[in-house]
């Protein structure tokens, strides 16, 4: 202020309070409405930008608790989701055991598994049979998916030991439904195998395999799994067939003993109903022989 | 401060007059805080910016009571002419007048706005300006002496010196 001359700056604040109070008065001589009307359209103009701001900022903060509120709900009703499809998978268990069971009335005594014991080379459980039932060595044990083992020894009324299948010196007499054929259903310790299987006989990628009831202590058409790979080689003797089985060993929960032979095993037009959806699902074109094999 | 920090500051003011004032209120008198600043900014940057500067006040304010309009801008810019005017013959620190000069600026103020908002009616002229404008002038003198106070008291360290133990007292 000081470095600019004391003339100047007298003449600049005259002349801005010269036009300061000639647009005060000028204001002050409108007529009222006319007043009020301008006055109304500049304070608008101000604060517009402001109640622009302030509009923003609240549906911002409405659209935050908006968010938060449906992702609440969301979050409820994954929940609600996921115990409905908890509760659906527990229905369709009951109702496949249920179905099950009903279907093999008499002849099938439900079991509860107490020990499951599964390694590389041991593959057993120890079981007790719900009612009592006559126990005895070489009783197939299955389940609702197939065939699970059979009872390697009786320790008491109601218990047993039970041979898994997955037991390295477990060996089962099976059929590929489709062809016939049949082979020694075998666990080599990583996967099952159908050994004995010549090179030249018809075994495709997916075909069903049951128990063939050969030997006489297990009963032919309990499901044992499908075809999952195989190789034949013209210079080998025989095939090299993986064997898919539909059983979870590690999740044996219950489990049925067969007390005697009858009607309740399954036909092979019914076989598909035996296995669960995830294998019947993958099954090719059905060529099962309907009423081949009739109780 | 450049032009445009002081119009923001203003506006600043204006909303602090309208949010806070009201809290302060004793027996319906409220302290004119736009005044304390626009005496403030005017008794720094000298009659120019004070007379701009109370239009300006003046006007935003006239917006709120639009039957009045051009009463409060007429009067701030007079006044903020004539602090601006008379400033540079203090001698003494403004701090410690602030509240005089405010006063008489309220004073001064409410003169030509009451005249000019009754058209020049004494009658009316009169019991207003001793209910309102004498009343209203105290009350803000006082704010603008404690204002004054507190900023001489911290330029002079005040504050920080008696936290440090008091080392700068004389």
């Amino acid at each position: 202020m000081s470095e600019r001359p004391q003339g100047i700056e007298r003449n600049l604040d005259k002349l801005a309070l010269i036009c300061c109070v000639a647009l005060s008065l000028w204001m002050m001589s409108w007529p009222a409405s006319v007043r009020l009307e301008r006055a109304t359209a500049w304070a608008h103009r101000i604060v517009a930008p402001v109640e622009w701001g302030a509009r923003v900022v609240e549906r911002t903060l409405q659209m935050q608790r908006e968010n938060d509120e449906l992702r609440a709900r969301l979050a409820a009703v994954r929940l609600d989701a996921m115990q409905i499809e908890t509760e659906r998978e527990r229905i369709e268990t009951l109702q496949q055991r249920a179905g099950f069971y009903q279907r093999s009335r008499g002849h099938l005594i439900p079991a509860v598994v107490l020990e499951l014991g599964i390694s590389r080379l041991l593959a057993d459980a120890t079981i007790r049979t719900v009612g009592d039932a006559e126990l005895r060595a070489w009783m197939p044990v299955v389940s609702e998916a197939g065939l699970v083992g059979r009872i390697a020894q009786v320790m008491g009324p109601r218990t047993a030991r039970v041979q898994l299948l997955p037991y390295e010196d477990s060996a089962i007499s099976a059929e590929v439904v489709r062809s016939g054929v049949t082979g020694i259903l075998r666990f080599d310790g990583r996967r099952f195998v159908l050994d004995q299987v010549p090179t030249g006989e018809d075994v495709h990628e997916g075909d069903l395999v049951i128990t063939s009831g050969l030997g006489g202590t297990v009963p032919r058409g309990l499901p044992l799994g499908r075809v999952r790979q195989q190789r034949a080689r013209a210079e080998d003797l025989f095939q090299e067939i993986e064997i898919e089985s539909p059983v979870r060993f590690s999740a044996l929960r219950h489990v049925y003993v067969i007390t005697r032979p009858g009607p309740w095993y399954l036909r092979d037009d019914d076989l598909s109903t035996f296995v669960p959806d995830s294998l019947a699902l993958r099954r090719p074109s059905a060529t099962t022989t309907a009423g081949e094999s009739s109780p | 401060m450049t032009g445009l920090r002081l119009w923001l500051a203003l506006l600043l003011v204006l909303l602090v007059q309208a949010a806070l004032a009201p809290y302060l209120e004793i027996r319906g008198v409220r302290p004119d805080l736009t005044m304390i600043v626009l005496v403030l900014v005017t008794l720094r940057r000298g009659p120019t910016t004070g007379t701009v500067m109370g239009f300006g006040i003046g006007l935003l304010q006239d917006l709120l009571a639009p039957q009045f309009l051009g009463a409060n801008a007429l009067a701030k810019c007079l006044v903020g002419w004539g602090v601006g005017r008379v400033s540079g013959a203090f001698v003494l620190d403004a701090h410690r007048l602030l509240g005089a000069v405010t006063a008489v600026a309220i004073l001064t103020h409410d003169v030509i706005y009451i005249l000019a908002a009754t058209r020049l009616d004494l009658l009316r002229f009169v019991p207003l300006y001793f209910t309102h404008a004498v009343p209203t002038a105290l009350y803000t003198a006082v704010v603008a002496w404690s204002v004054g106070w507190i900023a001489v008291a911290l330029e002079a360290g005040v504050f920080t010196s008696s936290r440090r133990g008091g080392g700068d007292h004389g």
